[in-house]
């Protein structure tokens, strides 16, 4: 029988967790180096106004179905479920100042975030990455076109200004959603619930939640664009950068989502 | 004395992959004349993309010097050398052609993208550059993925001539192609190079395209050049290299 030396497994050990330390490190550079790189670009011309804008678009408006459909069932779940558990203490009152403060602070960012995610980061690398194994990234390149100022900037830019956007609609959809649960199913006076609401929520709630969505917007796109700049050649390639946008994407958008709160709100 | 259109001086190129070195270009000399039809022969892997992909600059190279139009762009950044005024165009193996864009889009995309035209005067270039590798506008509207493979070709040929480039490189431009339109695309290569009086670089491994279109050939086999001479020449050259190569012998 083989014999393991115990220092010599601890010594592997301390080996393979500094690898893997040193290679998030590396990766973590790398992705922050490629975002300085795309949205400095934006300081020197030329500046692809007209890319932007189309980026804005397929961002900002072709969202809104999803994500105001989402913030209205999460509106009137929200509202259900806080009926349901406020009732236990008798506060059921409180259901408008629950729904706008959860909605404003956290879904709204939130779950806009995670739908556009879904819907952006995996097509943006998907395409990026499809145009890289075509070489459509290189022929941008003989055509003396930078492919990061034309192809990166104007998605990143145009995702840190259209997620605030998304996430005010969101928000006033997801209110919506709660007042008429509230009005229809639970019974609750119109203008009282309204009044509660535009009453409890402060400005701080809704700025939160749209530097929060900005912070989002950049990183739905800068995951994306990364994956799909970064891909390798082939099928396979390109649906793992995919995969690797929408996963990466979403698990920073919570960690995001706890430090800016922890920055916000001083708790 | 012809001046060098394109000149490249101990060339080496390496990849590394689970630490391994695999040497890809080894001190590569090259030195192709105004004018010249240059044709780069090799087997698959040989690194021919390799070459014209750092002459390009768009791989780097590990060392040597590089000078296109007299003009030594492998001591120029990269992030400097893309905002230079390319002399330089490039026909790739598949067209590259943008498909989120129509066929004129595509054709006026490297003079549109610098100063905006109108629609009237990009339809006009694209119809112009489109005839000339024997397309009308029926195409204009037309997406990349509604073309055959060889009409994408020629769109991508039409957008190579739009910009006027002096030095042309073609990766592969036969490959996936039936033997005439392989022909027809040769005689788009003889014909648009001497339009534009330019200077080409070609690789291929198409024996017929290579002693159609070049005036010299060259054979790159294990990271050199073992091999130059005329397309005449070829079948008498005492290289074995090449005359496996050219027979298909392994």
């Amino acid at each position: 029988m083989k014999l393991i030396n115990p220092a010599a497994k601890i010594s592997n050990f301390i080996v393979a967790v500094g690898a893997s330390f040193l290679s998030f490190v590396e990766s973590l550079g790398a992705k922050i180096l490629f975002m300085l790189v795309a949205i400095l670009s934006v300081f020197s011309p030329p500046i692809y106004f007209k890319n932007m804008w189309k980026q804005f678009v397929e961002i900002a408006f072709y969202s809104l179905p999803i994500v105001g459909l989402t913030a209205f069932f999460t509106g009137m779940v929200l509202a259900l479920q806080s009926y349901v558990g406020f009732a236990r203490f008798s506060a059921e009152g409180a259901i408008a100042n629950v729904v706008v403060i959860s909605i404003t602070r956290e879904l709204g960012p939130v779950l806009t975030a995670l739908m556009v995610a879904g819907r952006i980061s995996g097509a943006m690398a998907a395409e990026i990455g499809t145009m890289k194994v075509s070489e459509q990234l290189d022929a941008l390149y003989t055509m003396s076109v930078n492919p990061i100022k034309y192809l990166i900037t104007p998605k990143i830019i145009a995702g840190i200004l259209a997620l605030p956007i998304l996430v005010m609609f969101a928000n006033i959809i997801g209110v919506m959603g709660g007042w008429i649960t509230a009005v229809v199913q639970l019974d609750f006076s119109s203008s009282l619930y309204l009044k509660n609401t535009i009453a409890f929520v402060q400005p701080l709630d809704v700025i939160s939640g749209l530097v929060k969505a900005a912070v989002f917007g950049l990183i739905i796109t800068v995951m994306g664009c990364y994956f799909g700049y970064f891909s390798n050649k082939g099928a396979m390639g390109v649906g793992k950068a995919t995969t690797n946008a929408v996963v990466v994407s979403s698990i920073l958008i919570f960690l995001f989502d706890y430090i800016l709160t922890v920055l916000f709100f001083n708790v | 004395m012809v001046n060098s259109a394109i000149k490249v001086k101990n060339l080496s190129k390496s990849f590394f992959s689970n630490n391994e070195e695999r040497v890809v270009l080894k001190n590569i000399n090259l030195e192709i004349s105004a004018g010249e039809s240059y044709v780069l022969i090799g087997g698959s892997g040989t690194g021919k993309s390799v070459l014209v992909k750092s002459i390009m600059g768009i791989i780097n190279a590990d060392s040597g010097d590089i000078f296109l139009d007299g003009v030594e762009v492998s001591k120029i950044p990269k992030n400097k050398r893309i905002k230079m005024k390319s002399p330089i165009g490039m026909l790739f193996q598949g067209g590259a052609l943008f498909d989120s864009m129509n066929v004129c889009d595509n054709v006026v995309f490297g003079i549109n993208v610098h100063s905006p035209l109108s629609k009237a005067e990009a339809e006009k270039i694209a119809v112009e550059n489109l005839e000339l590798v024997g397309l009308d506008k029926s195409v204009l509207s037309l997406y990349p993925a509604e073309l055959s493979g060889g009409m994408q070709k020629r769109v991508a040929f039409a957008r190579l001539i739009a910009t006027k480039p002096k030095i042309i490189f073609f990766d592969e431009p036969t490959s996936g192609l039936d033997p005439i339109m392989s022909n027809v695309i040769n005689d788009l290569i003889i014909k648009t190079t001497k339009y534009l009086g330019a200077t080409s670089l070609t690789i291929t491994h198409d024996m017929n395209s290579a002693r159609k279109i070049a005036d010299r050939i060259g054979m790159l086999y294990k990271a050199e050049i073992v091999w130059e001479g005329n397309p005449e020449d070829i079948n008498t050259a005492e290289n074995t290299i090449l005359h496996n190569f050219i027979n298909g012998i392994y």
